[in-house]
């Protein structure tokens, strides 16, 4: 079974469009599909901005993993194959077949650890392709999956430069290949001395001003490996590198892995960041990683009308917004799906970019 | 309704099962009201129903005001 | 000690964190807050630091909101927290569909509910309630307990034992068409064909019905035999009976309170829309509200027929026909801890209304001869021999009755009406009813005319009350309802009229509270609900606001009371005197002309000394059920019998025919 995140920059990206596109063509190749997600998608109109949105309407043979309330809400017809321990606030999650095609509120697990039990349970029951639609802009639990999506848009910003550049930080994101030693490596941020021995902090995140501090006067010479491997804001390692620590500035670099990058902090900070360690020959790895597979872009966003205090639908022009993104970021497949020609998304579903880069020596 | 000052407010009670629908109601009826933007300025949902107050703006300061014109300009 | 953290996201309020943290505390819970405006990260931080259980946030939704509060939950799966810390989230336009859209484990909307908070943080399930802990308990209310009825005032104690002496005495063996209908209908009920769709016995019906039509007037023969219905009257459809069911089933009953502290007082609402579906509706919202209780009203000329109609009728205008299915199918409908009280001084079927409605189930029932038998109402001799009669049914079947002293809107001295409402209480004590009068709080004309509320509606309003503390230990019940003639048609303005005179009947110990709706003063159309909710919120408000604090007697509210008590006792000592209570009524003791009072005209001379003298009043020719021979025209005036030179009003029914003496 192969599993894909689809995660979105921000709401209103495409991410269900692109979901819903691969469950096409997932379909038309006889694939044994499955689809869930971290979130919740049901509703027809945007909760914020009142806009349409796009829905879930499921082929038979497909798998679903959703609250037992949700599934009630559809209009597609289905068969219950398992129930799970997975409760969310819409309710019990269950994993069922559908028999009749229609309408599916998709509502699966929020965490990643129950992300996995799901997975498994699509795994067992045959499934060829597993699709994990994101939520908003939530993406951590994906690190679960085998490859991951990412639907950017005017929805982020209106700026087509701006999507652009920020799509070019998150690629540069996924460019760290994974670390060889990355099981050796716990909960906690650790700071391996020249020398190999090892201090490990309380903590496995850095987000606050006390723990750099903390890691600050653990150092008292070189560092090899200095790893992270919970959240980490990237301004508090910029500020640790940029207080003279010169210990710091070739040792490795060992972050969790790129989603927890993403989460702790703006992809334009990363990209200087990385562009920076790369600079000065630093290595960074991952201790998880998962390729980044392709991107897609959307040209819609819903424009604010300050004077109705209501929001209508806008574009951005589309073939700029595609020229744009395709050209910040070589090598990775960026597609606006409503474009002709359609994509074969199935084979970039299979793409490999495992160790692509790893940047320094 | 070029003579409103400012803003109609509807007033109201709607059968509905809780406050979501009772929203997605209220604004429903402003629609079939033909009341553009229509906003739901109150709502409380106990029991049955919800009492509702449904506002939409005619006249926003700095809009253009009907009222304020010449009659022979609105003739 | 369980831990939570509690982090606002607003930039600037976080006045609902504060009311958790407190509400926590108190549950036992260790509590850390953060500041307004913290970001995802500094909650993080603070979460990774202090290993909470859960972390509660608030934020208001809005465009770029949800990214943020994504991110939040994304960092708590990256630093490892969300393996120890379940994540909670309330605020403006979160809604669970949105929690679940965002990642957080539970979603809190609406108004803080702690049993809610504390079933999550505890990890289990929890049971949505119908309504707050305190509706979710509620029972009907006992507007008598705990009253003892002794009289502190000796003198008016002895004057009451001598008018409700003589009103018995002169009572006893007294009987009306109306209480032999009354008779016949609790027959027909106890034989099961009080229906006409009963299936078994169609001969005891055709009996009874035959026996009632003969005591009945030609309109109400006209719909037992040739089914004419009165104008503006309906039958409901068996769609519309049947549906109902299915609307009120995604409700969810149970109340809000209206009091903000105590346990009285319980707050009456009238119903009367005319449609028996439409009054469910009402009441059902009503009592989600928070309402107490609830009273029938029905068109005022149902008071004005000899006889009830019977079916499930719906009325066109104001006021739900007096029915056995009405009344069954209105019950059926009202919370059991809801009380209902049924009005039973309805003219000439006051009896009748009153087996109708113990049978169907009423709590209260509502009486008051001198108010019922004055303007335009019925003529006091019958309304005494019916009224007597009901209020020992009322002893007999344990139902509490209040007392309406509505009469100060035509112009009443309150002192004249208190002094009836003292004779009806008095003499369902001596019966064994347990009364409750209702002083009418309002801005009547004689306070108006006197100018005793010029200043302010206080002084009159809580000497009103006062002098019934100083006279008996009786439950006082101010309607029906407060505030009367202080509305307008305006919303906000009845509504807090409304809500002052119901803060301080609480405040003066009033045992229940009848109110009305924001459309009081709005004579057109059938009450709104919206109107009703406005009232309830307004009081709950103004009940809210006042809490504990109480309304004392100015030295003017105490020297109003001390005239009052005089003047009450003047009037009964009037009426002893007499030795003649009807005459008493006819002579205007308890207001006359000049206070704009007259003697009703209903049914005057149907009284008689026994069934017997019943039966020659009503002579064999007049045959009700053949009444389609009968024209307007062909009906007499009914004989001055009593020399007052009175004759039945237009509206009046006429029992009486051609050779009527």
């Amino acid at each position: 079974m192969r599993a894909i995140g689809v995660a979105g920059t921000a709401k209103n990206t495409g991410k269900t469009t692109t979901a819903l596109e691969i469950i096409r063509q997932s379909a038309e190749a006889g694939l044994r599909t499955a689809l869930t997600s971290i979130g919740y998608d049901g509703e027809d109109k945007d909760t914020i901005t009142g806009l349409p949105k796009p829905r879930y309407y499921l082929p038979p043979g497909m798998y679903v993993a959703t609250s037992e309330r949700c599934l009630r809400a559809g209009s597609a017809g289905y068969t219950v194959k398992a129930a799970t321990t997975v409760r969310t606030i819409l309710g019990r999650i269950v994993v069922a077949e559908i028999d009749e095609p229609g309408l599916v509120v998709v509502a699966g697990p929020n965490r990643g650890v129950d992300l996995r039990l799901i997975l498994d349970i699509f795994e067992n029951l045959g499934t060829d392709l597993a699709i994990v639609d994101g939520a908003l802009n939530r993406i951590v639990p994906m690190i679960s999956t085998d490859g991951l999506v990412l639907a950017t848009g005017a929805a982020l910003d209106e700026r087509i430069a701006c999507v652009a550049r920020h799509a070019r930080a998150i690629h540069e994101i996924f460019a760290p290949g994974r670390a060889a030693d990355s099981s050796a490596w716990g909960q906690r941020i650790s700071i391996r001395a020249d020398r190999g021995h090892v201090t490990e902090l309380e903590t496995g995140s850095l987000l606050g001003e006390d723990t750099a501090l903390q890691i600050h006067r653990l150092i008292h010479g070189p560092v090899r490996d200095l790893v992270i491997p919970g959240a980490c804001d990237p301004r508090l390692i910029e500020r640790l590198l940029d207080h003279g620590l010169n210990c710091l500035r070739e040792a490795r670099l060992v972050l969790g892995s790129p989603l927890k990058l993403l989460a702790s902090g703006d992809p334009l900070a990363w990209s200087s960041l990385l562009t920076e360690a790369y600079g000065r020959g630093q290595l960074v790895e991952y201790i998880e990683k998962i390729p980044l597979l392709f991107m897609t872009v959307n040209p819609f966003y819903p424009r604010y009308l300050p004077y109705a205090q209501a929001y209508e639908p806008a574009n951005v022009n589309k073939c700029e917004l595609l020229a744009a993104v395709q050209d910040e970021v070589p090598g990775l497949p960026v597609f606006d799906i409503k474009q002709p020609p359609g994509p074969d998304l199935l084979s970039l579903l299979h793409r490999s970019t495992k160790g692509t880069q790893s940047h320094g020596t | 309704m070029s003579r409103v000052i400012d803003a109609l407010d509807i007033e109201t009670f709607l059968l509905c099962k809780d406050e979501e629908e009772a929203k997605e109601l209220a604004l429903a009826l402003a629609h079939e009201m033909n009341l553009k933007l229509g906003d739901v300025v109150f709502l409380e949902h106990k029991g049955y129903g919800a009492r509702v107050r449904l506002r939409a703006y005619v006249h926003r300061p700095g809009d253009h005001y009907q009222w304020l014109e010449t009659e022979e300009a609105q003739a | 000690m369980s831990k939570v953290l509690l982090a606002p996201l607003d930039p600037v309020h976080d006045n609902a964190i504060k009311l958790l943290n407190r509400k926590l505390v108190e549950a036992g819970y260790e509590t850390a807050t953060l500041p307004p405006g913290s970001t995802p990260e500094e909650v993080i931080e603070q979460g990774l630091t202090w290993r909470p259980s859960a972390i509660l946030v608030s934020r208001t939704l809005g465009y770029k909101v949800g990214e943020i509060l994504g991110r939040l939950v994304d960092l708590a799966e990256a630093s490892g927290l969300r393996e120890t810390a379940r994540l909670g989230i309330g605020g403006m336009a979160i809604t669970r569909e949105v929690g679940a859209e965002l990642g957080f484990d539970a979603t809190f909307v609406g108004e803080l509910n702690l049993p809610e908070v504390l079933a999550f943080l505890e990890g289990r399930e929890f049971k949505a309630q119908v309504g707050d802990e305190r509706a979710e308990k509620r029972t009907k209310p006992n507007l008598v307990e705990g009253y003892t009825y002794q009289f502190k005032d000796t003198r008016i104690e002895a004057l009451l034992d001598a008018i409700t002496n003589q009103i018995l005495a002169w009572a006893e063996g007294k009987t009306s068409p109306g209480i032999e209908r009354a008779k016949i209908r609790a027959e027909m009920i106890a034989e099961g064909v009080a229906s006409g769709d009963c299936a078994g016995k169609p001969g005891v019906r055709q009996r009874l019905l035959d026996q009632y039509l003969g005591l009945c007037g030609p309109e109400i023969v006209a719909f037992y035999c040739e089914n004419k219905l009165p104008s503006g009257v309906r039958r409901l459809r068996p769609d519309e009976i049947a549906n109902l069911p299915h609307v009120l089933q995604d409700g969810r009953p149970g109340a809000a309170h209206i009091r903000h502290v105590g346990q009285k007082p319980s707050f009456f609402t009238q119903y009367g829309t005319g449609c028996p579906v439409m009054d469910v509706m009402h009441i059902k919202v009503c009592e989600a509200w928070g309402v107490d209780g609830v009273i029938h009203f029905d068109p005022s000329w149902g008071a004005q027929c000899e006889g009830l109609l019977e079916g499930s009728l719906s009325h066109e205008h104001d006021g739900t026909i007096v029915t056995l299915e009405n009344f069954r199918f209105i019950h059926r409908y009202i919370d059991p801890g809801t009380a209902w009280l049924v009005r039973v001084h309805r003219g000439l079927n006051t009896p009748e209304t009153l087996v109708l409605g113990q049978a169907s189930g009423a709590d209260y029932l509502k009486i008051n001869i001198p108010y019922g038998s004055t303007g335009g109402g019925t003529d006091p001799e019958r309304l005494t021999v019916d009224g007597v009669y009901c209020l020992r049914q009322a002893a007999q079947y344990g139902l509490p009755y209040n007392i309406p002293g509505n009469d100060e809107l035509s112009g009443v001295p309150p002192h004249k009406s208190f002094a009836s409402l003292l004779i009806m209480t008095a003499l369902g004590l001596k019966l064994g009813a347990r009364p409750i009068p209702n002083p009418l709080l309002c801005y009547s004309p004689y306070m108006m005319v006197h100018g005793a509320m010029d200043d302010n509606m206080v002084d009159m309003n809580l000497a009103k009350l006062a002098v019934w503390r100083e006279i008996v230990d009786a439950p006082v019940w101010p309607g029906e309802p407060v505030g009367f003639m202080t509305h307008t048609p305006d919303r906000v303005q009845s509504s807090v009229t409304t809500a002052a005179h119901a803060a301080l009947a609480s405040s003066a110990g009033a045992v229940a509270v009848t109110f009305a709706s924001s459309d009081e003063a709005y004579s057109k159309g059938p009450i709104s609900l919206p109107a009703r909710v406005d009232t309830i919120r307004a009081t709950r408000e103004m009940l809210r606001f006042f809490g504990s604090s109480q309304f004392r007697l100015t030295p003017v509210a105490v020297g109003l009371t001390a005239r009052l008590h005089e003047d009450i006792t003047a009037v009964l000592r009037k009426v002893a005197e007499r030795g003649d209570f009807v005459a008493a009524i006819y002579e205007g003791l308890l207001g006359d002309r000049s206070d704009g009072l007259y003697p009703g005209r209903s049914g005057a001379h149907t009284v008689a000394s026994d069934a017997a003298g019943l039966r020659q009043i009503l002579s064999p020719d007049a045959r009700w059920h053949q009444a389609q021979k009968l024209s307007e025209k062909e009906l007499r005036p009914v004989s001055d019998r009593a020399g007052h030179g009175q004759e039945t009003g237009p509206n009046a029914m006429r029992i009486g025919a051609k050779g009527d003496a």
